[in-house]
């Protein structure tokens, strides 16, 4: 074993023996150690911190030291570290108290991956001209835009749970939440029914039209459309072949 | 030796590291600062207003790129992604000097998220010397290498810390970053003496200074031991180590570090007034 690796087993393994070629007296190695948990759960705690609010600290902390053993970051930029804790927490049982504790996770993720994720040019929404020539070009989500499809009010938890803007949850109802970069802001709005059937069929069809055409309900497309192009305008929405990011 | 290109450096004045709580005060052009240092990591996305405030800051300041996650000092080869989204800041905003750590971050995959020590024998250096030639000519400039505080030592090292730095630079072109806090922090965790070590550090090759804050704790054998912590005001030893240094090479670019437990932003504008009215003091006897 080389002695980097020797050490780096070392770092994670809380509780266990320092590397024998590491003159450490005085329990110094365990700062390394102590270190990689501590830096790591912060991090974490930057990116989710309703999750946080939602369970305590100490249960937080406690959860991702397991979090950070089972999944250390792969990449060191650390605003992408934590895309598979929802995963984590949904398997979690100490939380299995919390349900909807991963979807909640899933949500805070996505609006961090929302802030740095490319650019993409919206396409030209002005005049009957530009609506007619989207219809043949396909639709996809902005890189920014995550949809999140939940049993629990996933939205409502987290505005319950900002610090400065509180507001309680009225409904337990389940929600979904289309959560993107619109300009310089992330934002998650609620998506109903007719829209999340909107939204799978211009994502599987192969342009705007035939994706309107195949809507179970043919009277609808007037109205599909107009929610296309809102979506669109708000930045969820574009046409990858059809404008440059 | 690359064929780096040097590129004009740092201004000789007192900068700041970017913390998101002093944005407002930073792009308002508060505090005098003289450049700032960003971590690279921070602006490594893929779009959106983070590099907008990049481009912004550029446009403000001399900007020092300082990278944590390269890793010269492991024993795997540099991740040429990582290297190319260094690249992606350089070639945006040609920052006026790159730094990074003599240590290592990553093995096996897995990124540690700390700078942990390397070994000082003939074949560590070989490695972290090729690794140095490797970034240099990817990134299409000479960076600075900064001396690392520590906590451990291996017990292969053979050579001393200022001498490894020194061979490495004279290897590679490279210049150093001068940690006076890590050398403080290094010298009371290894028995050095911290006022030897500035003697001897070359002064000559530093781009660069480094002033932070330490915390200070005892091991689990009652042993006196420096944390790195970042999170403390800059101890009054290391403002006179700080104060002998620039008496001996002039005005050097003097940043100053507070990462964690983040003060208002006139606290560390005080720390950089500190510096900058050392500085001035060595301008004019220098002039």
């Amino acid at each position: 074993m080389t002695s980097l690796r020797s050490f780096s087993i070392a770092v994670r393994t809380p509780d266990g023996v320092q590397p024998i070629f590491v003159s450490a007296a005085g329990g110094r190695f365990t700062i390394y150690q102590r270190n990689h948990v501590a830096g790591l759960t912060a991090a974490l705690a930057k990116t989710f911190p309703v999750i946080q609010r939602l369970v305590g600290e100490a249960f937080f902390a406690a959860m991702a030291a397991r979090f950070i053993f089972q999944s250390p970051p792969r990449v060191p930029m650390l605003a992408d570290y934590g895309a598979d804790l929802a995963d984590f927490i949904a398997a979690f049982e100490p939380a299995e108290s919390l349900p909807f504790l991963a979807d909640v996770a899933r949500l805070e993720f996505a609006r961090v991956r929302a802030w740095h994720a490319a650019d993409h040019a919206p396409p030209p929404l002005d005049g009957a001209d530009a609506v007619a020539a989207l219809l043949p070009q396909r639709i996809a989500l902005h890189p920014s835009a995550t949809l999140i499809q939940s049993d629990h009010p996933v939205m409502a938890i987290w505005a319950a749970n900002q610090p400065e803007t509180a507001v309680p949850v009225d409904d337990w109802e389940p929600e979904t939440a289309l959560v993107h970069r619109s300009g310089d802001v992330v934002v998650h709005t609620p998506i109903d029914a007719d829209t999340q059937a909107l939204l799978a069929a211009l994502l599987t069809a192969d342009s705007l039209e035939s994706a309107l055409l195949a809507l179970p309900n043919p009277d609808a497309a007037g109205a599909a459309l107009l929610r296309c192009l809102q979506l669109m305008q708000s930045g969820a929405l574009i046409t990858p072949e059809g404008t440059m990011p | 030796m690359t064929a780096a290109a040097s590129p004009p450096g740092l201004p000789p004045s007192a900068g700041l590291g970017l913390h998101r709580e002093h944005l407002d005060e930073v792009l308002a052009g508060a505090g005098r600062l003289g450049f700032i240092e960003i971590h690279a990591e921070n602006f490594m996305s893929k779009g959106g207003p983070t590099l907008a405030l990049l481009d912004r800051l550029a446009s403000q300041y001399p900007i020092s790129l300082h990278g944590l996650a390269l890793s010269l000092g492991g024993e795997e080869r540099l991740d040429p992604a990582h290297m190319q989204r260094l690249r992606r800041i350089i070639d945006r905003i040609a920052p006026a000097s790159f730094s990074e750590h003599l240590a290592w971050a990553s093995h096996d995959g897995i990124y540690f998220n700390d700078l942990l020590p390397i070994a000082y024998d003939a074949t560590t250096l070989s490695r972290v010397a090729d690794h140095v030639d490797e970034a240099q000519s990817a990134l299409g400039m000479r960076l600075l290498l900064e001396n690392p505080s520590t906590y451990v030592s291996h017990a292969a090292s053979n050579w001393d810390e200022i001498d490894f730095l020194a061979e490495i630079a004279r290897r590679t072109g490279c210049g150093l970053l001068l940690d006076i806090n890590n050398a403080v922090v290094s010298s009371v965790n290894h028995g050095w003496d911290p006022q030897a070590y500035l003697q001897r550090f070359p002064l000559a090759q530093v781009g660069e200074i480094h002033l932070a804050g330490h915390s200070e704790t005892r091991d689990d054998a009652g042993q006196l031991l420096l944390i790195d912590s970042h999170g403390e005001a800059i101890a009054a030893p290391v403002w006179a180590h700080y104060a002998d240094v620039i008496a001996r090479a002039g005005p050097l670019p003097t940043l100053i570090e507070r990462d964690n437990d983040i003060p208002d932003f006139a606290v560390v504008a005080a720390e950089v007034a500190q510096a900058a009215a050392i500085l001035a003091r060595h301008a004019r006897k220098a002039a």
